[in-house]
């Protein structure tokens, strides 16, 4: 979408990124068993760009989000943000950076207070670092910023459950908003919306990406919404990305069995073409991350899987420019 | 079941040296000197230095923890001031009497809990359920000693049938030893009955809807073998919870018991020794108290584990 | 914005007392028997017929009477007049316990539900200790060691009842924070000072009051 923004210099580059969580904790033993949540990913997200997160449910997506955010201490790799290496940063350090990062979540209501109006729940956003404003120019804020995401500043005496789940989600919009934010994970933002909702929000994210010069991380298992939004997109599949390229490239050529399957899940709108074509029915079910298959963890699903593709993990390699796949059908 | 075993004991372990720690400084967190207050302001100084270096109180804090410690487990507890007594030698005689009234109490009250719950169950809605469960939660709401005195006025002054004051010891004579405790354990059983009885009930009526017990209806097993085989045993596992939960409680209530009706077990023993706060007493008897409630839990929690592998599994 | 503001929360107000008296009958009723027990405590000088340590050795452990309608005990003195001085004692002592079991055990269960670790295993370990050591055992005791008058007794029940407050506190807390409202405002980088008490406190205040009201008679039976 936004192919040509005027600095096209990095925000946020992930190098092979790990996170695992231990399993199950005892005394007596001392347990092996780690749940490999995130497991060696690695990408670029540019000023003002979309980069978009696909893949089936499981924790890839989310843990990487969190990570970012810094709320998830990484077992490995390096997050660099605007430069810095935010992983090796002290408590103190990193607070700095912190306003700078925001999320949106996937249940607009259980992001909210239930406790705390509308108004409430924004005003706290902007005073939660600490400087003194003055209550008018505060107020002025606070009903600026609901305006910004299409609320009527009545609502701000609201409390969270007298609200719509479009309501809800603009309002979490507007406090992630309220910090002044670069970057926004954006963790599957519009899955618990209804259809008609989802459109608007995704508009929303886009004009105000616009507005205020905003980066996206948008996570979603929908391939749909994150065509429409992401200028980059990441398919992830059991802790790895699988392939990487700009999201006209990914939907006109997709290289991987696994983005491809995830593709034609997508229903075309034409009754007659969609009658024709061949579909690709993935088998079985993700596995589970705990005990990961040797080699390419997508083997056991892969219609194509070959020899080597049991027993050695095939690299994230540039196929054409911009275009990386880790897969060895792929030439 | 090993690991989960040690862990709850070691857990205990844990538990039973703060719960001496409370019991050693409940001495040191009063102000003045714990001799003087005893024997009073006019003793000599010959005497207060006697009994002083006898109690170790004048070695250092710590010193005098681990003596004490260590006295305890070779079953020397001092020897009480007041009355010049042998901690251990009367702890000696009085616990079998407190275990004589509160084993009874945790008997009938599971026995009649779990009765009661089940009739209340198999009978929901009916008068015998309405009743029973009145009743319950009358149980629940009354007060332990207001109950105990109830009774004694009923039964002991009006109707004059059975003896509300004193213990017969059960090797002296049986029969009057059960007459001597059925006041006791009919105060003390009370309240554990209700909560037990509400507490069955509603797990019964739980188990009672699963398919499994249709199933077992359908295969024609006769309805009191569903009843105490199938259903009971899946309802119980709540209850024993229930149980190690109350059992600080019925240790806690039958100090009231055995002031109420004279019974010279620990609790009156307990309550003497703070009215005149001989503290060597209270130390011994709160010890005492508590590693006997922490093992009882510790009994419970080891039941628990057998009956329900679950929770083995999650201790591992 | 703030009348309607008042107005909304007079409306729950209200609306929460329709939803207590539309439970039935038996609630009705002990609406009306707390309130009466609690009317009783507080108008205690007005309506108690005599002082309740007056003394009447003349008149020792009278029969009721119209005089006297729950008759005296060995030293004379107004049965009902003593109990209903009783009775503002008894809610006096088991109030203010409970404020003080409440104030301290909410503070240590919220500290070790947010911070967890090694802090959580303390307080976690010292109330288990504790619930180790029979109600009443320990009341008694700690009474002993304080002395008498109204504040020990006070104290000592305050302290017996901690545990449970710390128990379900940091249960609450451990469930509650993992709520996204709590990782949002992490990331606007507001004080856990203000997690702890705007947030986290008032969410898990409602299970606090059923707690509260229940310690309340066992506060009273002590």
């Amino acid at each position: 979408m936004n192919m040509t923004i005027e600095q096209n210099s990095v925000l946020l580059e992930v190098n092979n990124l790990k996170m695992h969580f231990p399993v199950s904790e005892s005394i007596f033993s001392k347990s092996k068993t780690v749940l490999k949540a995130v497991d060696g990913v690695s990408f670029t997200i540019n000023r003002g760009e979309t980069f978009g997160l696909v893949g089936e449910s499981g924790s890839v997506k989310t843990t990487t989000g969190k990570c970012i955010l810094g709320i998830h201490n990484p077992t490995d790799g390096n997050i660099i943000y605007n430069g810095i290496d935010i992983t090796k940063l002290s408590k103190n350090e990193a607070k700095k950076f912190l306003r700078e990062k925001q999320m949106i979540f996937q249940d607009p209501y259980g992001s909210l207070d239930p406790r705390r109006s509308a108004f409430t729940i924004v005003k706290d956003a902007i005073v939660a670092d600490g400087h003194k404003i003055p209550k008018g120019e505060l107020k002025d804020k606070v009903n600026s910023l609901l305006e910004l995401v299409e609320l009527d500043p009545v609502i701000g005496t609201r409390y969270p459950h007298e609200m719509s789940g479009g309501q809800r989600q603009r309002l979490g919009i507007a406090r992630a908003l309220a910090c002044d934010p670069k970057l926004i994970v954006c963790d599957e933002p519009v899955s618990a919306l209804d259809v008609s909702i989802q459109a608007q929000i995704i508009n929303l994210f886009e004009e105000l990406q616009e507005k205020m010069k905003l980066t996206y991380l948008f996570i979603a298992h929908d391939l749909a919404v994150v065509r429409h939004i992401s200028d980059y997109v990441g398919v992830t599949y059991l802790g790895k990305l699988v392939e990487v390229t700009d999201s006209r490239e990914l939907y006109k050529n997709p290289l991987h069995p696994y983005t491809k399957a995830l593709l034609s899940a997508i229903p075309l709108t034409n009754y007659e073409v969609e009658r024709k074509r061949n579909r690709i029915m993935l088998q079985g079910d993700i596995p589970s991350p705990i005990n990961t298959p040797t080699g390419c963890p997508f083997h056991p699903r892969c219609i194509y899987a070959r020899k080597e593709c049991l027993t050695c993990m095939p690299p994230l390699r540039e196929i054409s420019k911009g275009h990386k796949v880790a897969c060895h059908i792929v030439n | 079941m090993f690991y989960y075993i040690s862990k709850k004991l070691f857990v205990s372990l844990i538990t039973l040296f703060i719960i001496s720690l409370f019991a050693f400084s409940l001495m040191h967190l009063l102000p003045g000197d714990p001799v003087i207050n005893v024997l009073g302001e006019g003793a000599t100084d010959e005497d207060i230095a006697y009994w002083r270096s006898y109690y170790n109180l004048d070695q250092p804090i710590l010193k005098q923890y681990v003596l004490w410690v260590r006295n305890f487990i070779k079953g020397d507890m001092g020897v009480s001031l007041m009355y010049e007594e042998d901690v251990s030698e009367t702890l000696a005689r009085r616990l079998p009497v407190t275990l004589a009234v509160g084993i009874p109490i945790c008997i009938v009250s599971i026995f009649f809990g779990i009765l009661f719950g089940v009739i209340t169950a198999v009978k929901r809605g009916t008068w015998i359920d309405q009743v029973l469960t009145t009743m319950a939660n009358i149980g629940i709401a009354s007060p332990l000693f207001w109950f105990a005195i109830m009774l004694i006025l009923i039964f002991g002054m009006q109707l004059n049938i059975l003896p509300f004051r004193g213990f017969v010891a059960p090797s002296e004579n049986f029969v009057e030893y059960l007459k001597s405790i059925a006041l006791p354990v009919a105060a003390g059983s009370l309240g554990f009955v209700a909560v037990i009885t509400r507490q069955t009930r509603s797990n019964m009526l739980e188990v009672l809807n699963q398919d499994y017990i249709r199933t077992a209806r359908a295969n024609g097993l006769s309805e009191v073998s569903i009843l105490f085989t199938e259903a009971l045993k899946n309802a119980l596992i709540p209850i024993i919870t229930i149980m190690g939960m109350q059992i600080r409680i019925i240790v806690g209530g039958s100090i009231i018991i055995e002031q109420v009706f004279s019974i010279p077990g620990i609790g009156s023993w307990l309550i003497r020794a703070i009215t005149n706060r001989d503290y060597w007493i209270v130390q011994a008897c709160v010890l005492v108290i508590s590693i006997v409630t922490v093992f009882s839990n510790l009994l419970v929690d080891i039941l628990y584990g057998f009956i329900d592998p679950r929770i083995r599994k999650k201790w591992r | 914005m703030d009348e309607l503001r008042k107005n909304k929360t007079s409306a729950k107000l209200k609306n929460s007392i329709q939803v207590f008296l539309g439970r039935g009958l038996l609630s009705r009723i002990c609406l009306v028997i707390l309130i009466l027990f609690v009317m009783i405590a507080i108008f205690a000088p007005y309506i108690s017929p005599y002082h309740p340590n007056i003394q009447n050795l003349r008149n020792r452990l009278a029969p009721f009477s119209s005089e006297h309608p729950l008759g005296t005990d060995h030293l004379g003195r107004d049965m009902l007049s003593r109990i209903i001085y009783g009775a503002r004692v008894s809610l006096q002592s088991s109030l203010l316990a409970g404020l003080f079991a409440a104030a301290i055990g909410i503070l240590l269960g919220l500290l070790s539900g947010y911070y967890g670790g090694l802090l959580s295993t303390v307080i976690l370990r010292l109330s288990d200790a504790h619930l180790s050591i029979p109600g009443h055992v320990f009341t008694l005791s700690v009474a002993a060691v304080m002395g008498g008058g109204l504040h020990s007794i006070v104290i000592a029940i305050g302290l017996g009842m901690i545990p449970t407050y710390v128990r379900m506190m940091n249960g609450l807390v451990l469930s509650c924070k993992e709520n996204d409202y709590i990782t949002a405002s992490l990331l606007t980088g507001e004080s856990n000072l203000k997690i702890l008490f705007k947030h986290l406190l008032p969410n898990c205040f409602p299970s606090l009051i059923v707690l509260f009201t229940m310690n309340l008679g066992n506060g009273i039976m002590m």
